[in-house]
């Protein structure tokens, strides 16, 4: 964590000289790809790992000195551990950011409200039999945003936390011989067995470092890190670290 | 740009998650008297090399390859006298899913209704399961003896019909089975399958009046000493016959024993010696497994004499009889494929622990 807080020190130093521009005013598509960890309580200290190929869709509104951001993320990949599959599928359907910020400069930062909901679900077939695993959260927290420009360059790096909310887990099983993998329990179950919290029941973090050279303004690059932890039983610990193409459309 | 993707790639080398220890730290085999019917030996008093032994457990708890073992436990002349729980003691008093080894149980079930002549090898389902013959007039012929040699002939495939089962998408087992197409005719061609011991489980049922598990715990398990356990129904109410049995390691080693000492306990003749070594008789080659025979849903290594119990995700029950000893081993139960713990591999260990026994 340290040295993630160098490298965005290191970034600002960098960027201090630069002018201001926005891109959050924008409505952007993004595909890139993740590196996904998942460590599931209920996998005996297991570590399954692989590619999540992503989807976001990204859409602001400038509201003199506010800004709502809404973002929607929808993920699908494989995951692997010591010759075993899973399949990890990841949807947010709500991602809203709500910004207050002061006059624009070279350098600005704005901060505010972010509220989220997440719907994460594994299959781990060769492990766990037809049993599906996931941890659903929703979320309220902060978001806090920097950004600066020069002629060649402008960089962003967004930070949001949660302060409190719901999550839902799998129960603990103990029948391995019965299962149900149907559409209406995977969604029934994702919504069952909230347990609400603050930093005593998880944390969700969630980073982004965007890159937009103004002389291509339609592309942008960003490296995006998320890391959520989950403490009571069953624990779990999902890191993802990835990177993202961006496309900024005409409006 | 190359900046950017440089720094990035830093960020994603830095942070990874670790797998935690996928076993605990050995210590000893040495097994605790925990008042469950076992009496603990001692290596010494049974003739077996300790030292030896001691270094077989160090070799599986090293083995990184085997990491879903939960448990190893060794039995000599009737007395606990090595077990190690890889994972967690709590696995010695928790009961945990043993798969396929229920078969072996419903062999044993078998064998006492036929002692009491109350089932006969040569019975058909049409006796006992008429209202479903009625409507599957092709399968009213199958016999007993088929059904515990899986040579029903029914097309009742695992990978893709059990699933069926433990989604509970069929209200009805034996319905659900019988609805199957004939692949062969009956006796004519042996098929490992869950299928066969779901008839047999409907069968006992209708014979005995009683569920398959009550009948077990009557019959069976309460003769044994054998309390920790939870069997199975399906929604139909007919008891799981392929699978669906909990129980412990130690609790599972009581049913082994009966079968190494041809059915007797504490002097009473609770299964036929006849119905045993009938059980025990190899009459199906496994494919691709050199030496391993099926009898009556017990599996047979014909080249080292071994009986032994067999359940999905390496949960194993081998009987040595020239050393009058048994060997258990169970595994993740939900582990398939891949990293559980293999015959051969079980074999190989069960060979090692019979060398250490004068």
């Amino acid at each position: 964590m340290k040295k993630s807080l160098l490298f965005i020190l290191f970034f600002l130093h960098l960027t201090l000289e630069s002018r201001s521009q926005d891109f959050d005013a924008l409505r952007t598509i993004s595909t890139g790809i993740d590196i996904s960890q998942i460590k599931e309580g209920l996998n005996h200290g297991l570590v399954y790992t692989g590619p999540l190929f992503k989807f976001n869709y990204r859409r602001s509104w400038d509201l003199n000195k506010h800004t709502l951001t809404y973002e929607g993320r929808f993920g699908l990949g494989p995951l692997s551990t010591r010759e075993m599959l899973g399949l990890n599928f990841k949807i947010t359907p709500i991602d809203l950011s709500y910004f207050a910020y002061e006059n624009r400069k070279r350098i600005y930062f704005k901060a505010g409200p972010w509220f989220s909901v997440d719907y994460n679900y594994q299959l781990y077939p060769n492990h766990q039999s037809g049993y599906s695993f996931y941890f659903t959260n929703i979320n309220l927290g902060f978001v806090a945003s920097a950004s600066f420009e020069n002629d060649d360059i402008y960089l962003r790096i967004r930070w949001k936390n949660s302060l409190l909310g719901l999550v839902s887990r799998p129960p603990i099983y103990r029948n391995p011989y019965f299962f149900d993998l149907s559409l209406g329990t995977y969604f029934k179950d994702q919504h069952r067995t909230f347990q609400g919290g603050s930093f005593n029941v998880f944390n969700n973090t969630q980073a982004e470092v965007l890159y937009v050279n103004p002389h291509h303004p339609r592309i942008g690059f960003a490296y995006q890190f998320w890391y959520f932890t989950y403490s009571d039983e069953p624990s779990l610990k999902a890191l993802s670290h990835g990177i993202s193409i961006l496309f900024f459309p005409k409006t | 740009m190359k900046k950017f993707f440089s720094i990035a790639l830093a960020f994603m080398l830095m942070g990874c998650l670790k797998e935690e220890p996928l076993k605990k730290e050995y210590t000893s085999f040495q097994p605790p008297d925990i008042g469950d019917g076992w009496q603990v030996g001692s290596c010494k008093n049974n003739l077996v090399d300790s030292v030896a032994l001691d270094n077989i457990y160090q070799l599986l708890y090293q083995d990184d390859d085997q990491w879903t073992v939960k448990s190893m436990l060794v039995f000599r002349n009737g007395e606990l006298l090595a077990e190690s729980y890889l994972k967690d003691e709590i696995d010695r008093t928790r009961p945990q899913a043993v798969w396929s080894c229920t078969k072996q149980v419903m062999g044993l079930l078998s064998g006492i209704l036929i002692d009491q002549n109350e089932l006969y090898l040569t019975n058909i389902l049409e006796q006992f399961l008429r209202t479903y013959t009625d409507r599957h007039k092709e399968k009213a012929g199958i016999t007993i003896k088929q059904l515990l040699s899986m040579k029903s002939g029914i097309a009742y495939y695992n990978d893709e019909h059990t699933d069926f089962l433990r989604e509970k998408r069929e209200s009805n087992s034996v319905e659900f089975i019988l609805e199957l197409p004939m692949e062969h005719p009956p006796g004519s061609h042996f098929l490992y399958k869950d299928g066969d011991p779901q008839l047999l489980s409907a069968v006992m049922q209708e014979v005995t009046g009683l569920n398959t598990d009550v009948l077990a715990q009557r019959a069976l398990f309460s003769k044994i000493g054998m309390t920790n356990y939870a069997w199975y129904r399906y929604q139909d109410n007919v008891t799981l016959g392929a699978f669906g049995l909990m129980t412990t390691p130690r609790e599972l080693a009581k049913i082994g024993q009966l079968v190494l000492d041809s059915g007797a306990k504490d002097g009473n003749q609770l299964i036929s010696e006849a119905w045993i070594a009938e059980m025990l008789t190899p009459r199906n080659k496994l494919a691709g497994a050199e030496n391993i025979y099926f009898g009556y849903y017990w599996w047979r290594n014909v080249q080292k004499n071994y009986s032994f119990m067999w359940g999905h995700g390496g949960q194993f029950v081998f009987l040595i009889p020239d050393k009058n000893a048994m060997v258990v081993f169970t595994g993740l139960e939900q582990v398939e494929g891949g990293p559980e713990l293999k015959v051969e591999e079980a074999t190989s260990y069960v060979d090692r622990i019979a060398a250490t026994m004068q």
